[in-house]
């Protein structure tokens, strides 16, 4: 959607913590996405991916479901490779939604279900947080009593599979 | 979809997205999303069989659905886990979960566990398409997968928070 404005250069416009330049020689249009619609049934496509990228990947399920409340996301996904390609650095969550609120806060996401990961590592439990002003999330793994590292892509095959959800906030908090 | 004559906006406006906040309102006006908040009853179950012979201390929940979303959080204190057998489950979900073939649409969420009789990492699960019925799963050792959660893994004393959220096709 374009909006014309009376504005100047250097001007914007913060939307759900996304900010949309003032654009033209001109200075005198923006253009904002249409606005999400709330407590509808959205889709969106997941990944499971690389924080330097990834190629060659392929998936038997890949459904993500979300809902947009006023103030946070709402996301399921549904992932099984048949193909995990390859994957470079750490395992990222990718393509959510929307980007998180941009504060500087990690926001908790949980995998319900997973299996299939590939040897030598073995996990007493997985988790993964989105950044602030991000839309990924970073997986971590638990090995018994130790502190959780990072998962990468060595630790999945062509058979993993996921089921998780994450909720978080699309705006900043207001002002104390 | 509605649409809104056109008009400059001021500076101002754009800066604190007010004018946004106002179609945001007048969507949810136009969409009339159906928001429910109401108790429900969670019980453990084993697979599709709903024991008699477990009870409680505490078997409350409360769910919020928002369209087809469903939040239902639980709490499950038992203080005799009866007799039966079989997967460990957790029935008596308040709108029946979603058919998609293929797809799982909901997760299960854990917030506390104890008394367990094992050593747990981790506790997650599925729900069920077109049951009222969530399966759990989890860990009791380093592992490359969850597995299923039978009977032998809780006690008389076992005592679960969790949220579930799922998708509903229930009118």
């Amino acid at each position: 959607m374009k909006y014309y404005v009376q504005g100047t250069a250097g001007l914007y416009v913060d939307v759900s913590g996304s900010n949309y330049p003032v654009h033209g020689a001109d200075q005198q249009y923006i253009e904002i996405p249409d606005p999400v619609p709330e407590g509808e049934l959205l889709q969106w496509t997941p990944i499971i991916g690389g924080q330097n990228g990834e190629s060659g990947q392929a998936y038997s399920s890949q459904r993500g479901d979300w809902l947009k409340t006023s103030t946070h996301v709402n996301c399921w996904a549904y992932l099984q490779f048949s193909a995990v390609g390859t994957i470079n650095g750490e395992l990222w969550l990718k393509n959510l939604p929307m980007k998180s609120a941009y504060v500087p806060n990690n926001f908790a996401g949980t995998f319900a279900y997973w299996t299939n990961l590939r040897t030598p590592n073995n996990w007493t439990d997985l988790k993964f947080w989105v950044p602030g002003g991000a839309n990924y999330g970073r997986i971590f793994g638990a090995q018994g009593g130790n502190n959780p590292i990072p998962l990468t892509g060595i630790d999945v095959n062509d058979h993993s599979q996921f089921i998780l959800y994450v909720c978080y906030p699309i705006v900043p908090a207001p002002p104390a | 979809m509605a649409s809104w004559p056109a008009r400059t906006w001021s500076p101002a406006e754009l800066v604190t997205s007010t004018m946004m906040n106002g179609v945001r309102d007048q969507l949810n006006e136009l969409h009339g999303v159906a928001l429910q908040i109401a108790n429900w009853t969670p019980r453990i179950q084993w697979g599709v069989t709903v024991p008699s012979d477990i009870t409680y201390t505490n078997q409350f929940g409360r769910y919020i659905r928002v369209g087809p979303f469903v939040w239902a959080f639980g709490r499950l204190t038992m203080s005799n886990k009866g007799a039966g057998t079989g997967t460990l489950s957790i029935g008596n979900l308040p709108l029946v979960v979603e058919n998609v073939v293929g797809a799982s649409t909901g997760a299960v969420v854990f917030s506390y566990f104890a008394n367990m009789a094992s050593n747990v990492g981790q506790m997650g699960g599925l729900v069920l398409n077109a049951t009222n019925r969530a399966d759990i799963y989890g860990t009791t050792a380093a592992t490359t997968a969850m597995g299923g959660f039978t009977n032998t893994i809780v006690t008389n004393t076992t005592d679960f928070i969790f949220i579930i959220e799922y998708l509903t096709s229930a009118p």
